[in-house]
């Protein structure tokens, strides 16, 4: 080999390569932008101010009202980056080589000679669980960034006065902190749907490989722009950019819509992806009403997600046109209506609190029976209602502009529908405690996330209809009343839920055990810190505090729950230090996991841990229910003798009674049967 | 029911009932509104030490309260798990409460619904967290609307929470499975009726929640006969009230403030647009919020009823400085409030007092007393010389102040940003507003000053006040 080995593994690290490879096509596409119109003889971009600006022989005004030049060629730039980063990193290769007639690849990995397996992680893989655990990390650091502006203009508001930050970087930073947090968390769905769904109907991968290995590298090339934004002037509208203030922000917002926009790809072809894959590829015998309830809440969001997602980039994609080529959407002087944005934007953007959070109720569906070794109680209800809250999702978007413009009695019919969400939020609620109730309850980490999930998103929930009735609504609308409430609604249902899946899933994921007391110390920290933080937040929105305000009155007396809110945030953020450590170092030290430490009846517990390559050699036969825990008898699936490796023993924690009950899992198929 | 047992339960159901009592004794404004005035039954004192005695002894004894229901829960459930163990009962009758603990149960219902009525009052009642009751004052009618409505929420949800929260933690604690208890639990998949259950109550209590704030609503947005108008606009990052002719006087004597002063008991109408983006008008103590949305006019209606000094708070985000986005709401009686219009007619005729109005947009950012905000200070500003980014220096004369307003990126003052300042005050200033607010800025300066008594001898040559109504808004 004529080139060194070090610079070979490089070049097998597809991030790497796409960033080359991006970075080439963003300075090839700003040239060939400008070459254009300085052909229809238009106005050009000085392409050197960036590195001007990088050198400090100049000052990068990007807050003067953006030249459309310089808005375009940046623009342009950022679209070039994209394409070549994903061609780059290797996305669209069997695509391309079909495209010209070629073959292309099998679509599978294949160890080269001299090349460290940890590589194809950072590198395109159709795998479904590599895909995963690429979403699961990527998800995991956008969140410690996110919460690390989170956590910066927290301590600005713990005094009133203003300290260290000024009214543009705060304006910068909740803006990025809401975007990148979403950015995160559909991602954290991105990773548990990838990693479980195709194991949990007894797939052996998901329907279209190569496309789910696109929809996630398209995410990163979204976050970068998004990080952009910051750098490239900021923006000062929110995550939520109503124009015409998105109009006149500085040059960041472009990135913003375009990051946001790029995103919208990831969701709908994952969402497409997944969808296919939950009609077409359950193993036989698995019917709808015996599929784990965890795919039930990923099929619901899946449907959302696909068809929703477009009307967020419509809304995004409509203030970026308004300031590339001026067509007035959204100014009034000239025939716009401002009020239409948000009719969009909401009819997204409300669903997707539901994409967020239907997987994590999932979740929390799924280890609930587990730990109280009892059957999920009210299984199709808990199951429909998720198909309920997915429908009524699209029924309520205007309860987000009961103070805008538009006529104040379409507020009524908004208000009724929006209540009536409660009532299939409320089954969930129940059905969780009739599962509870009269259980063998083992409290263990993936169980207490579960449990503190349970009282985070019941808390959210209940502060809801406040919001939801229009005559309370008016008060707390946009104030830190509703900061709290969805806080808490996000970090109950998805948050707390996707550490619990976390915790759960790990010694599947790499056959190690992670330390259950740092997880248990996580925990504590975490909810503790956490509840402060929203209790306080809930009590200064009433009293008064608005949403987004750099700075307040110190006579308004919010100078001391702003002080506990920051504590409780910084314990919050602090604890996730405990899970990162607890992660890393357990996956490479931690000892040796059973492959059903939990002894539940699902699918991917009976297989080995860390899942092979193709999850089953041979389809498993489903031939029962999943929860049938405390039958004794009961068999769910029937799996080939070399899948079957689960042993039924604890290894985890040793104990000398044997099973009492089946374990639910028939080893071989019975004679005879 | 054992007779003990019962009145354990008692107890500690009249021990809550008494922290209630102690706890709503000196403020509970809820209680207030229902008994309908201030000087309640329930007002037992004034006397701040007392109160503070009562108080400090009610939070003590809620706490103590809950600790021992808790205490009593798991003295329960101990005796009962025994119990359970040592007959082995089969698990047959799922109403059997040595097996499920049913009454373990119901109190810690109880208990936690009362804590969570008691908790918002609680914590409002610790010193220096913001005020002593749950909501800011009520100076509406509409206010005392909503915050009935919100009485009711919170009953609501206080029951609720009480019902999950206490089944959800009488599970954890009831059916806890022993260390080393591999077995599994009952094979209870379901039970239609209970679902059935969940699924109608619940709608049937966000249906009559519907209907009330439904009629509620109705009630607080209808107009009323005798409307006093009043023209708001806003703009980054300010806001200016506008008051119509009197039609008694038919005299142009409409005038514009940068502080709303409204008459207690009157119904106010206020006709809102937005010059630029959008905003959104919220008085806490009002209740009432609407977003002011540019190419709308939206409709705020509203009637003060407790004179006071409140506060304006723009609540959607508008940019660089939303959060100094205030201005200052009076409720007065009649008395001040004539002497308050006397005073705003009288300053029309002031070209100064005019501007001073007129700049409140400006003061966000300029600073009167030197500082450095966002964009230079005014304050001796007329007549210095300003340093130019790479133009030297220039004399701040009338012309580079004009200029400066119309045109704010034509010279940058050196060391601050440019593109900061809004480009649009040409077409939202009239020529003549423009004077008066140049008026305004000299009257910051030494020379300024010396310059306007000379020109206006006595007041004299004051400049017709065109503020007519719709001047502003162009």
């Amino acid at each position: 080999m004529l080139i060194p080995r070090p610079l070979r593994i490089l070049y097998h690290i597809g991030l790497l390569r796409g960033l080359v490879v991006g970075i080439i096509a963003m300075i090839a596409g700003m040239i060939l932008t400008n070459i254009v119109r300085a052909a229809f003889g238009m106005d050009t971009m000085d392409l050197m101010l960036p590195l001007k600006a990088l050198f400090g022989s100049t000052v990068w005004q990007a807050r003067t009202s953006p030249d459309t030049a310089t808005e375009i060629v940046t623009g342009m730039g950022a679209i070039f980056f994209t394409l070549g980063f994903l061609a780059g990193v290797g996305s669209m290769n069997d695509w391309f080589a079909w495209s010209i007639g070629l073959k292309g690849g099998d679509g599978h990995f294949h160890p080269k000679e001299g090349i460290p397996t940890w590589t194809r992680y950072f590198s395109f893989d159709t795998n479904h669980k590599v895909v995963g655990i690429q979403y699961g990390l990527t998800s995991i650091l956008v969140l410690m960034v996110g919460g690390l502006f989170a956590l910066i203009f927290r301590t600005e508001l713990a005094q009133p006065g203003l300290q260290f930050l000024n009214n543009q970087q705060y304006n910068n930073y909740i803006g990025i902190h809401g975007l990148l947090m979403i950015a995160a968390v559909l991602l954290g769905v991105g990773a548990l749907s990838n990693y479980l769904v195709p194991i949990m109907i007894g797939a052996q991968d998901m329907a279209f490989p190569r496309l789910n290995g696109f929809s996630y590298w398209i995410g990163v090339p979204a976050a970068i722009l998004l990080l952009m934004a910051l750098p490239m002037g900021g923006f000062d509208t929110g995550w939520t950019a109503y124009p015409p203030l998105s109009v006149k922000a500085p040059l960041g917002m472009q990135f913003v819509l375009l990051s946001i926009f790029i995103l919208g790809f990831q969701s709908i072809v994952g969402s497409i992806n997944l969808l296919v894959t939950i009609f077409m590829m359950r193993a036989p015998g698995m019917t709808w009403f015996r599929m784990p309830i965890f795919v039930w809440g990923v099929l619901a969001a899946s449907l959302l997600q696909f068809t929703a997602t477009q009307f967020f980039g419509l809304a995004f994609i409509s203030v970026l046109i308004e300031r590339w080529v001026n067509i007035p959407f959204y100014d009034p002087a000239r025939g716009g209506n401002v009020t239409l944005y948000q009719h969009i934007f909401w009819f997204y953007s409300h669903p997707t609190v539901y994409i967020w959070v239907l997987p994590g109720l999932g979740v929390i569906s799924e280890i609930l029976p587990v730990f109280s070794r009892k059957p999920l109680f009210g299984y199709k209800p808990i199951a429909l209602s998720s198909m309920a809250i997915a429908f009524m999702g699209y029924l309520v978007w205007a309860h987000h502009m009961f103070t805008s413009a538009m006529d104040p009695f379409l507020r009524l019919p908004f208000m009724l529908t929006t209540l009536t969400i409660a009532v299939p939020t409320g089954i969930k609620f129940f059905n969780w405690i009739g599962t509870l109730w009269g259980g063998k309850i083992h409290i263990s980490t993936p169980m207490l996330f579960s449990l503190g999930a349970f009282i985070l998103f019941l808390l959210g929930g209940l502060t809801g209809p406040p919001n939801g009735l229009v005559v309370t609504g008016i008060h707390l609308h946009d104030t830190h009343w509703v900061v709290a409430h969805f806080h808490i609604t996000v970090f109950g249902g998805f948050l707390f839920s996707f550490l619990s899946a976390i915790y759960f899933w790990f010694p599947k994921m790499t056959g190690k055990m992670f330390n259950e007391f740092l997880g248990r110390v996580h925990f504590w920290f975490m909810f503790g810190g956490f509840a402060t933080f929203a209790l306080s937040l809930f009590r200064i929105g009433v009293l008064g505090m608005p949403r987004r305000y750099a700075d307040y009155d110190s006579a308004w007396g919010f100078g001391s729950l702003n002080m506990l809110a920051t504590i409780g945030a910084f314990t919050a953020g602090g604890s996730m230090l405990i899970f990162i450590f607890n992660m890393a170092f357990s996956a490479r030290y931690g000892v040796k996991a059973a492959p059903n430490p939990w002894r539940s009846r699902s699918l991917e517990w009976q297989i080995a841990s860390p899942v092979p390559e193709f999850n089953f050699s041979a389809i498993p036969e489903i031939v029962g229910h999943p929860y049938d825990y405390g039958l004794p008898g009961a068999v769910y699936a029937i799996l080939s003798p070399e899948d079957q490796v689960a042993p039924l023993e604890d290894a985890y924690t040793p104990l000398d009674q044997p099973e009492a009950v089946g374990s639910g899992v028939a080893a071989v198929p019975v004679a005879g049967d | 029911m054992k007779r003990p047992q019962l009145m354990g339960t008692l107890l500690i159901l009249v021990s809550f009932i008494g922290i209630l009592f102690f706890l709503t004794g000196g403020r509970f404004s809820f209680a207030r509104q229902l008994s309908g005035d201030d000087a309640s039954a329930l007002n037992l004192t004034d006397d701040k030490t007392v109160q503070f005695i009562l108080v400090t002894v009610g939070v003590l004894g809620a706490m103590g309260g809950m600790a021992a229901a808790i205490a009593f829960v798991i003295w329960r459930l101990n005796r009962d798990i025994t119990q359970a163990q040592t007959s082995a009962p089969e698990p047959t009758n799922p109403l059997d409460y040595r097996i499920y603990g049913h009454r373990a149960a119901l109190v810690l219902i109880g208990g936690i619904t009362i804590v969570m009525l008691l908790f918002c009052q609680a914590i409002s009642m610790i010193p220096g967290f913001g005020g002593q009751d749950i909501l800011p004052v009520a100076a509406g009618e509409e206010a005392q609307a909503i915050d009935r409505l919100f009485l009711v929420e919170y009953i609501v949800m206080s029951v609720i929470f009480g019902l999950v929260v206490g089944l959800f933690l009488h599970s954890l604690l009831y059916f806890r499975a022993a260390k080393d208890d591999r077995s599994d639990g009952e094979f209870i998949h379901g039970n239609t009726k209970l679902e059935l259950g969940w699924t109608i109550i619940p709608a049937i209590i966000v249906t009559v929640l519907g209907i009330y704030a439904l009629i509620e609503f109705i009630g607080i947005f209808k107009e009323e006969d005798n409307e006093y108008v009043i023209k708001v606009t806003g703009q980054q990052w300010a806001w200016s009230f506008e008051y119509p002719d009197d039609p008694d006087t038919e005299e142009a004597d409409g005038f514009v403030s940068t502080e709303l002063v409204l008459l207690q008991n009157r119904p106010i109408k206020l006709e809102m647009n937005s010059l630029d983006v959008i905003h959104s008008f919220w008085v806490p103590e009002l209740r009432v919020k609407q977003d002011v949305t540019p190419g709308v006019e939206t409709i705020y209606r509203v009637t003060p009823t407790v004179a006071g000094e409140y506060s304006v708070r723009c609540t959607e985000i508008c940019g660089l400085n939303h959060s100094l986005m205030l201005a200052d709401v009076l409720v007065m009686d009649q008395s001040s409030y004539n002497k308050w219009v006397e005073q705003k007619i009288a300053d029309l005729q002031d070209p100064v007092a005019v501007g001073q109005t007129l700049a409140a947009p400006c003061l966000t950012c300029h600073s009167l007393d030197g500082s450095r905000v966002v964009g230079p200070t005014w304050e001796d500003l007329y007549g210095s010389e300003v340093p130019i980014e790479g133009e030297g220096s220039v004399l701040a004369d009338e012309n580079y102040i004009l200029g400066s307003i119309v045109n704010p990126n034509g010279q940058i003052h050196q060391g601050y940003p440019a593109g900061v300042m809004p480009q649009n005050y040409a077409s939202t200033f009239s020529e003549v507003q423009l004077g008066q607010l140049l008026a305004f800025i000299k009257s910051q300066s030494e020379i300024g000053r010396q310059e306007l008594e000379a020109e206006s001898p006595a007041g004299e040559e004051a400049p017709e006040a065109d503020l007519q109504v719709g001047a502003v808004v162009n």
